[in-house]
């Protein structure tokens, strides 16, 4: 078909559409033509404005009937998220009842070094021998406190 | 995705949690001492110290006055958590602290600081304990130490 006869063809499915004569395949093909070919003509443009607009109208119909399926999908989607968060939150309570019991575990590994002067010594005995003298300065220490608690509460005694 | 990094996170962070002391303490000991020619830092835990009934005994101890600062600070705040303390202050600085922190499922732990230099000694000691030792076998262990 040329120019003329394709003009003819569509201002005649125009012409049926408005006149309520039209099938289903022949509105379906006028509304390809209209989308598809860049005809024009007074009654092929308004022709067009107007089932556009039909045509926006229904877009923005559908996109509504979407929308308003939307729970639905997010109905299928939330119980996994559900899922996930329950097993987020048993993950997070074994992890921490890991770590509690870790904190008393941890170093039940026997672990016996000392550091100094970027040496490590690892000789238990030389090891423990540094915690006897840190323990006597911390007996020497306790027994200073502890003389002087006694010195003061005597010399509240003497005051009263 | 969000939720396998969160716990992922989450499980790092409450095992670094728990293999340290959970005091303010812990900067002490995370190293910084071990190359200095004037620190001395111990770390022992399990086996030898089942005759105490100790899980976990570090300690430092320091012969230049110039490093005790940081630590006099972080065992200042940490009394502001302890259950039991001892304290004695010599003009205005910690000399003595010795504090007992609340148990949790009898696991208790323990600290002890003193600053000689203040009174003329030539060290500073840092002692951190944790165990189930109860303050009463923690001071038969530091009698038994003459």
């Amino acid at each position: 078909m040329n120019n003329i006869e394709n003009i003819k063809y569509l201002e005649n499915l125009i012409d049926l559409y408005f006149e309520g004569r039209s099938d289903t395949a022949q509105e379906t093909e006028l509304r390809r033509l209209l989308a598809s070919t860049d005809l024009t003509g007074d009654k092929i443009d308004q022709a067009r404005a107007v089932i556009g607009y039909f045509a926006a109208s229904r877009a923005v119909e559908v996109n509504s009937r979407r929308s308003a399926a939307a729970p639905k999908t997010k109905a299928r989607i939330l119980p996994r998220l559900r899922l996930i968060d329950a097993a987020a939150s048993v993950a997070i309570i074994a992890a921490f009842t890991l770590a509690i019991t870790n904190f008393r575990t941890v170093d039940d590994s026997s672990r016996c070094m000392a550091y100094a002067n970027d040496i490590v010594i690892s000789d238990a005995v030389e090891v423990m021998s540094i915690m006897d003298n840190d323990l006597s300065a911390m007996r020497e220490a306790s027994e200073a406190f502890q003389a002087e608690i006694i010195d003061q509460m005597e010399l509240i005694d003497i005051d009263l | 995705m969000k939720h396998v990094l969160l716990i992922t996170l989450l499980t790092f962070a409450l095992g670094q949690a728990a293999a340290q002391t959970g005091l303010n303490i812990d900067s002490a000991f995370d190293g910084r001492f071990r190359s200095s020619p004037a620190a001395v830092e111990t770390e022992i835990s399990g086996s030898p110290l089942k005759n105490s009934a100790l899980d976990i005994y570090r300690s430092i101890t320091l012969t230049d006055p110039a490093l005790t600062g940081d630590i006099e600070a972080m065992v200042l705040k940490d009394g502001a958590d302890a259950e039991t303390r001892q304290v004695r202050y010599i003009e205005g600085r910690l000399y003595y602290a010795y504090y007992i922190f609340k148990p949790v499922d009898n696991y208790r732990r323990y600290l002890f600081f003193i600053n000689s230099f203040l009174k003329g000694g030539k060290k500073m000691t840092l002692i951190y304990m944790a165990g189930e030792a109860t303050p009463e076998q923690i001071k038969k262990l530091i009698s038994g130490h003459k």
